[in-house]
């Protein structure tokens, strides 16, 4: 969609024609949203973008400009109208058997909102990022003393005489021991910032000067260990300084090891550490045993969905990426830390996307299955010549009514929306289908109407292939079987399955016992660690009783060997049904670790709270209530989550690789900079591709691409 | 079939990011900002400061604008406390303690930050990096005769010193009557003691910032001690 953005720009006056060929109904993947009974929006997991995705909020902002909306018809009409601001990052950290406290960190807002020009405010200078770092720093200091950060970084000033506590944790008490917490983290802040301040200058000085590095590093690690034994002496006789010291030891440890690993000076960057594991990297580099297993790393691969084959018990996140990624979204971020989608990804993202790309000449085949890449014969190719894809072959899933064009939105209160399945009304015979079931966006599910063979020449001259990475083996073996760096990639660009439910609740949570700002909480106990408060997506929805709360959850799925066949008809139902009893037993037994309220006297989970959107014809109050909630097992490959292992990194194909003259590839698997599954590498992929055909967008106005 | 021939992609003039650490410190000025520049490949990355000295003065001044955000933050929590509940017992030992040794661990952490940047100035100067004392030719190259000052400074709050002393005063006793500033009635800054290099040790000069001294730009002459000759000047400018 991106490179669609890109190259149908009006300044390329229509030079490309482009045709965008989608399977089943809908765009997005695994970013695809649909709207269920009740029009309530049904996601894939829960996707937030960050505060650093410069280049995705870009192309959004662009997007919405050019769409023009009218606000008195259309509740989002402008970008700030389809994301909020979602300052609250939450982990959860394990105080005794069973029981957990909530950490709840408020990240204040930075200058700028993502996608504004770069200027004097650019969150890739120095200047920027010890602006960030200072404000990190200091929210550590607000959220550990237990304060209301919200109101104070309003006021600007500390109130001492707050009595609130921290998520209920109960971590420090009033008066004249938060005054003496406070100095004693002031040390502790002092000393990391001192730390930072001077690693930033190591870096700059020794990118001119390498071989002043080592004694630099001799500085620092003085500097280092000095701060490290007067933080540990505090922290030792005030164990609930814990977290905040293992922030710091985190932190320290990173400027250590880019100084100890030459990264300023590397001209691989941080893609230098990629062969090692992020906590392998800084264990080396001297973090305390406290601090590679607190919920702060905990969290930070949890994020990343970062575990080989969906396991737990294997963590694995290529060092370099997991740096990148860390500095970028403290350091180089806009606005807020994390934004929200307001409705669903589909409707404020890819709806618009759709809008506009049509108004610009954009063309879209619905219903088409990507079966094979068809490179040209070996023995075709002149001398010289380099090969190219000679065709594309599809399977057709369904045909449109009169031969005419599939127009795959609906509105919800004015707001264009993608349904959860076909407008089976548009398709010829479509009732049929409907009554057939067809699953249009399954890899099992394989029946079509026809086939579609699109040739070079006659019917394309450039191909850019943005489908998951987890299909590349399908419909690339071509490739695979003449080109060795396919063949690795297939190999080692690993991906994994994800599995997400939504609850839809009528008390709030604060009715539950959950006195939170909305938050997005990562770090809780399996299956699903991770889940979002999504309170802001209700108005969106058409409940005839509004709901008092939206919760999404998801988590990595572990596999359970190797990929099943095609043939194998049985496996999305069993795995959909592993779902379903991960979420079962998930709300039965641990969610009331957060939420004491959730659950009677008994200690069972309140079924009843559930919403039913077909409520008059339920009467079930007990556990199979939870059959009206939404839940999915993310195991089609387009739908496969890309992860980052070490040494991953350097299999990864970039979108400008020429190899095959007419191919250029897009998504977030690609080796596009940011080299980790999300949207902004996704976005920069999509531009870097256009680029591949286009020439523009201009490498160095790709925001961060040439980031270290 | 179409007679038309099948297009080609030109090759990228480069597949991968720059990844040198110093594109992170460009400033917007000096990014790219035509759609149509094109990098080429093996391209050196263009220098980030726009003078031999930038790189040391711009990192000790932003290293300073995180100090100070910290030192006042607790500055602010002082004054909660002046402001607040806290009787006068509540100033108790212990509280005292933890106070005393976060300002003595700032007026340690300071100076030594000072003596980090005379110590990389000096590894540096072949580069061109600000190097406080330092003579210059007409392209700003540091001259050969030029000995390196440490610059220690006990203070609170930034700075910003300018030191320019004569060749050949590194082992004279040197002192200052004192800066001065251009307003009237503020207070010269007087505690500044010279050390003579001796030994092969650097020639060193000490600051010591009194609390309560006014912001603003203090300038004098240095002389020597013995003869009472000028040898140079220096400013200091407190923020």
């Amino acid at each position: 969609m991106a490179a669609a953005f890109e190259l149908s720009r009006p300044e390329h006056k229509g030079k490309y024609e482009i045709t965008i060929y989608q399977l089943g109904w809908r765009l997005g993947g695994k970013g695809a949203s649909g709207r269920g009974p009740a029009d309530r929006i049904e996601e894939h997991g829960f996707h937030v973008w960050f505060g650093f995705y410069e280049n995705a909020f870009r192309l959004i902002r662009e997007c919405y400009a050019e769409l023009g909306r009218d606000p008195r018809k259309c509740r989002i009409a402008d970008w700030q109208d389809a994301f909020s601001p979602a300052p609250f990052i939450g982990l959860a950290k394990p105080v005794a058997k069973d029981s957990y406290a909530s950490l709840i960190s408020y990240f204040p807002p930075a200058e700028g909102m993502p996608g504004d020009p770069l200027t004097e405010d650019d969150p890739f200078t120095v200047t920027s990022y010890l602006k960030h770092a200072a404000n990190a720093l200091r929210t550590m200091l607000l959220t550990a003393i237990g304060h209301d950060t919200t109101d104070s970084l309003n006021r600007e000033r500390v109130d001492l005489n707050s009595g609130e506590q921290t998520s209920g944790a109960g971590l420090y008490g009033n008066g004249f021991d938060r005054l003496s917490q406070l100095v004693k983290l002031g040390i502790l802040t002092t000393a990391a910032s001192l730390i930072e301040a001077i690693g930033i200058l190591q870096a700059i000085l020794a990118a001119r000067l390498p071989s002043a590095a080592e004694a630099l590093a001799q500085f620092v690690e003085v500097i280092a260990s000095s701060a490290r034994r007067q933080a540990d002496a505090v922290a030792a006789s005030d164990p609930q300084l814990d977290l905040l010291w293992q922030a710091i030891d985190l932190c320290v440890t990173s400027m250590l090891g880019i100084v100890r690993f030459g990264l300023m000076s590397d001209p691989r960057g941080f893609d230098a550490i990629n062969e090692y594991d992020f906590r392998e990297w800084l264990k080396i580099n001297g973090a305390s045993e406290r601090a590679l297993d607190s919920i702060l790393l905990r969290g930070a691969y949890d994020l990343a969905f970062a575990c080989e084959n969906g396991d737990y018990e294997r963590p694995r996140h290529a060092a370099g990426v997991g740096l990148r990624g860390a500095m970028r979204m403290l350091f180089g971020y806009r606005g807020s830390i994390v934004w929200k989608m307001n409705a669903g990804m589909g409707d404020v993202v890819f709806a618009p996307f759709y809008q506009v790309l049509k108004r610009r000449g954009v063309a879209f085949q619905f219903f088409h299955r990507l079966e094979r890449v068809r490179l040209a014969d070996a023995s075709s190719l002149a001398p010289g010549e380099r090969s190219y894809v000679e065709a594309l072959e599809f399977d057709v899933q369904a045909q449109v009514v009169n031969g005419g064009e599939y127009e795959p939105l609906f509105e919800v209160d004015g707001l264009p929306c993608w349904p959860s399945g076909p407008i089976y009304s548009q398709i010829r015979d479509g009732a049929w289908f409907e009554h057939e079931k067809w699953k249009f966006e399954s890899h099992w599910d394989r029946r079509k109407v026809g086939t579609k063979t699109l040739r070079v020449i006659e019917d394309f001259d450039f191909v850019i292939l943005g489908i998951g990475v987890g299909a590349i083996p399908y419909v690339c073996q071509d490739l695979i079987e003449c080109d060795q760096r396919w063949r690795d990639m297939v190999d080692h660009v690993k991906s994994v399955e994800t599995q997400a439910f939504q609850i839809w609740l009528k008390d709030d949570l604060e009715a539950l016992g959950w006195n939170h700002p909305p938050v997005s909480l990562s770090g809780f106990v399996q299956p699903f660690e991770s889940f979002a408060d999504m309170r802001q997506v209700i108005g969106a929805e058409n409940w005839p009783t509004r709901p008092g709360a939206v919760v999404y959850f998801c988590s990595t799925l572990k596999e359970v060997g190797s990929l099943p066949s095609i043939s194998d008809l049985t496996y999305p139902i069993k795995r959909r049904t592993e779902v379903h009893r991960n979420a079962v037993r998930f709300l039965k037994h641990e969610i009331q670790k957060l939420w004491p309220g959730a659950v009677a006297s008994n200690g069972e989970f309140r079924w009843q709270l559930l919403m039913d959107p077909a409520e008059s014809s339920s009467e079930s109050l007990g556990e199979s209530r939870f059959d009206s909630q939404f839940w999915i097992a993310n195991i089609d490959p387009t739908e496969r989550y890309v992860i980052s292992l070490p040494g991953s990194q350097r299999h990864r194909i970039s979108p400008l690789d020429n190899t095959y003259d007419n191919l250029t590839i897009a998504g977030d698997w690609t080796a596009c900079g940011l080299d980790t599954g999300c949207v902004e590498a996704a976005i920069i992929s999509g531009r870097l591709a256009a680029n591949a055909i286009a020439r523009t967008p201009s490498l160095e106005s790709i925001v961060g691409y040439d980031h270290p | 079939m179409s007679e038309r021939e099948r297009l080609h992609r030109q090759d990228a003039s480069r597949t991968g990011p720059r990844r040198d650490f110093s594109f992170v410190y460009r400033r917007p000025a000096e990014n790219p900002k035509s759609e149509e520049h094109t990098a080429v490949e093996g391209e050196q990355p263009r220098a980030n400061f726009s003078s031999p000295t930038g790189s040391a003065r711009e990192s000790v001044e932003l290293a300073y604008q995180v100090i100070q955000k910290h030192i006042d933050a607790g500055r602010r929590a002082a004054e909660d406390l002046g402001e607040n509940l806290y009787k006068p017992r509540s100033a108790s030992d212990s509280f005292q303690q933890v106070l005393e040794k976060t300002l003595s661990f700032q007026a340690e952490i300071l100076p030594v930050w000072l003596e980090v940047i005379g110590a990389l100035s000096k590894g540096s100067s072949a580069a061109g990096a600000f190097t406080p004392g330092t003579a210059a030719d007409q392209n700003g190259n540091p001259t050969a005769y030029a000995p390196t000052w440490t610059v220690e400074v006990i203070s609170a709050r930034p700075l910003e010193v300018s030191l320019d002393i004569r060749p050949h005063s590194q082992t004279l006793a040197l002192a200052t009557p004192g800066l001065q500033s251009i307003d009237n009635g503020t207070l010269a800054l007087t505690a500044i003691d010279f050390f003579p290099q001796h030994n092969g040790s650097r020639p060193k000069v000490r600051i010591s910032i009194p609390e309560g001294q006014a912001s603003g730009t203090f300038s004098g002459v240095v002389v020597n001690r013995e003869g009472g000759e000028v040898r140079g000047t220096m400013s200091v400018r407190i923020k």
